[in-house]
């Protein structure tokens, strides 16, 4: 089926971006639920209560793989190995791991 | 109102438990005839499933992703305060694993509706199979952490 959209190249770009964001800290956003804030900057500081990285690992993953999605035709996005899809996951888990381990030790 | 999420949520998880469950344990099945409830369960065209799954599991996220602020402020902290750091850890695995099962879905779809079923199956059921496992991590967590400390 012809579309627009390339799932297969989504999903590698999303999955790298991810990983990337996740290991170095890198949000495109952060949300303070205390005082219901969004901010471009990690403001730090306590009075602002927790941050939150979560929303903005999605979007600075998001953003690029559906732009990448919907410019890489998909005769190529259909030439990208079945074989990648395993280890997307798997490098996704261990930096999420990694990006956690403090709370385990 | 966050209790009326969290169950809606609760409930949306538990749709989608059962969808992937019945593809999951389908696509592991070799054919045989199916005699036995188990293999009635499992024996279900399973492809039929994979528009229902992807939808249930986008709404799961999106309800999760909702409340998953209140859970930081009212949940996270207090949590800390009993000295439980392995719970919230792995909670914050769950946040990741529904990442990682949403960055697969636009992938996970293609393999059972953009490609011809009799080809890439091991991809299919591995994707498959993650997914099943993800949904039944994140249900099950999910769950032992609103036993321990629930939104209200």
């Amino acid at each position: 089926m012809a579309t627009l959209f390339s799932a297969r190249v989504f999903t590698l770009a999303f999955g790298i971006a991810y990983a990337v964001a996740v290991y170095v800290d890198y949000p495109l956003f952060r949300y303070y639920p205390l005082v219901q804030r969004w901010s471009l900057r990690d403001l730090a500081t306590q009075s602002l209560g927790p941050a939150m990285s979560w929303y903005g690992w999605i979007a600075i993953a998001a953003i690029p793989a559906a732009l990448l999605a919907v410019l890489i035709p998909n005769r190529i996005g259909d030439r990208i190995p079945a074989a990648v899809y395993w280890i997307i996951p798997l490098v996704m888990f261990l930096v999420g791991w990694y990006h956690e381990r403090t709370w385990f030790l | 109102m966050i209790a009326f999420w969290t169950i809606l949520h609760g409930i949306v998880a538990i749709g989608l438990l059962g969808a992937v469950t019945h593809q999951g344990l389908t696509v592991l099945r070799r054919p045989a005839p199916a005699e036995l409830f188990v293999n009635r369960f499992r024996a279900i065209p399973a492809g039929r499933f994979a528009n229902a799954i992807a939808v249930l599991y986008v709404l799961t996220f999106a309800l999760g992703a909702y409340i998953y602020p209140t859970y930081v402020l009212d949940v996270k902290g207090a949590v800390a305060e009993y000295g439980l750091r392995k719970t919230i850890g792995v909670f914050q695995l769950k946040e990741h694993l529904a990442v990682i099962g949403l960055g697969l879905l636009p992938v996970y779809w293609h393999f059972w509706r953009s490609v011809p079923l009799d080809t890439n199956r091991q991809t299919r059921r591995f994707l498959t199979v993650l997914l099943m496992l993800i949904v039944w991590w994140n249900l099950v967590i999910g769950h032992i952490l609103n036993n321990v400390r629930g939104l209200t």
